[in-house]
């Protein structure tokens, strides 16, 4: 704790006369003052300062932006807008493709293919948007 | 990277992201010191945890936006420390002012009753605290906490040579403070 040789070696200053060794004299000192060790902060203090931490981070995030709350809301909300897009999106090219079968079975002029297009069409319906595109494209 | 190689400016850096584990490191580090300083700015071990706690708290508050600039972290952090306990003693009107503390020898009988009740650490931590506020820092930081006179001088941003100053009044006034007392505080802690 007193290795510090600024305080023990240095010279005292105006202090020097009033010793024959001031070095000696200083050096004594410090041995006195070592006496009194300051306390540790301890685990307790510790670990309040680490839930100021949280505290302020807490803090931060609150107001940096969103609050997380409503962030989790934002995002639900931008999760359903983008589901009914692909859902429309699905449907679409779906209804696309089941009409374009059924002109191209029509123009054909086959009762057989008439069946088969309407069948493909319900097929199409019945397993929903994206599994009856997927089967729609299968069946062509 | 181990946490406990990295450099107090890479865990400030972290802790400002919010990085829990970096804030408990430096907590590790640097609490007990912090502690020590205002322990000996402040005398009293309960007003210390509460300066020390508020040390931290600025530390945490700043950690985003910290930048060395030149200076370590743990001189930045003495300084927070030091000015927190200057200015809960200007709030409590405790300061004692520059020049105002007489340098004189504790003489009154009580002084060496206090020995005999075995409690030479109080008697040590009194004289010190009797010390003016500027004093007071400097034997914190130089003699406690092992700092250089060039350290302590950026720390209270002050001159190398004011620090020496501050140091030699200290000492002579410790000198003075401590005479009644001193062979029982040698034969007492063991140092003779």
């Amino acid at each position: 704790m007193t290795s510090n040789d600024d305080l023990r070696g240095a010279p005292a200053g105006d202090g020097a006369a009033e010793s024959s060794s001031a070095g000696d004299s200083d050096a004594v000192l410090s041995q006195i003052l070592d006496v009194a060790a300051a306390p540790a902060a301890g685990e307790a203090l510790q670990a309040r300062m680490l839930s100021d931490f949280d505290r302020v981070v807490s803090a931060a995030e609150t107001a940096g932006g969103a609050p997380r709350p409503l962030q989790k809301v934002f995002g639900r909300i931008v999760d359903g807008a983008s589901l009914v897009g692909r859902f429309a999106k699905g449907g679409a090219l779906a209804l696309f493709g089941v009409v374009g079968f059924m002109t191209g079975a029509a123009s054909a002029g086959g009762g057989a293919e008439e069946d088969m297009a309407v069948a493909y069409f319900e097929s199409a319906l019945a397993a929903g948007v994206d599994d009856g595109l997927e089967g729609l494209w299968d069946a062509e | 990277m181990r946490i406990d190689a990295e450099t107090d400016e890479a865990l400030v850096a972290r802790a400002g992201r919010g990085d829990r584990t970096a804030a408990g490191q430096l907590i590790l580090r640097h609490s007990d010191r912090v502690m020590g300083v205002c322990f000996r700015m402040l005398g009293d071990r309960a007003a210390a945890e509460d300066a020390a706690q508020e040390t931290f708290l600025k530390l945490w508050r700043n950690a985003a936006k910290w930048r060395p600039q030149g200076a370590k972290f743990s001189t930045w952090l003495y300084r927070v420390a030091a000015n927190t306990c200057l200015d809960r003693l200007r709030r409590s009107g405790r300061e004692v002012q520059e020049d105002a503390a007489p340098e004189m020898a504790d003489e009154s009988p009580h002084a060496e009753e206090r020995l005999m009740s075995a409690d030479r650490a109080a008697a040590v931590n009194e004289a010190i605290a009797k010390l003016p506020e500027r004093q007071r820092l400097a034997i914190a930081l130089c003699h406690y906490q092992e700092l250089s006179n060039i350290e302590a001088a950026a720390v209270m941003e002050t001159t190398v040579e004011a620090v020496e100053s501050l140091l030699g009044r200290a000492r002579r006034t410790l000198r003075r403070s401590l005479a009644p007392v001193r062979d029982e505080l040698m034969e007492g802690g063991g140092l003779k």
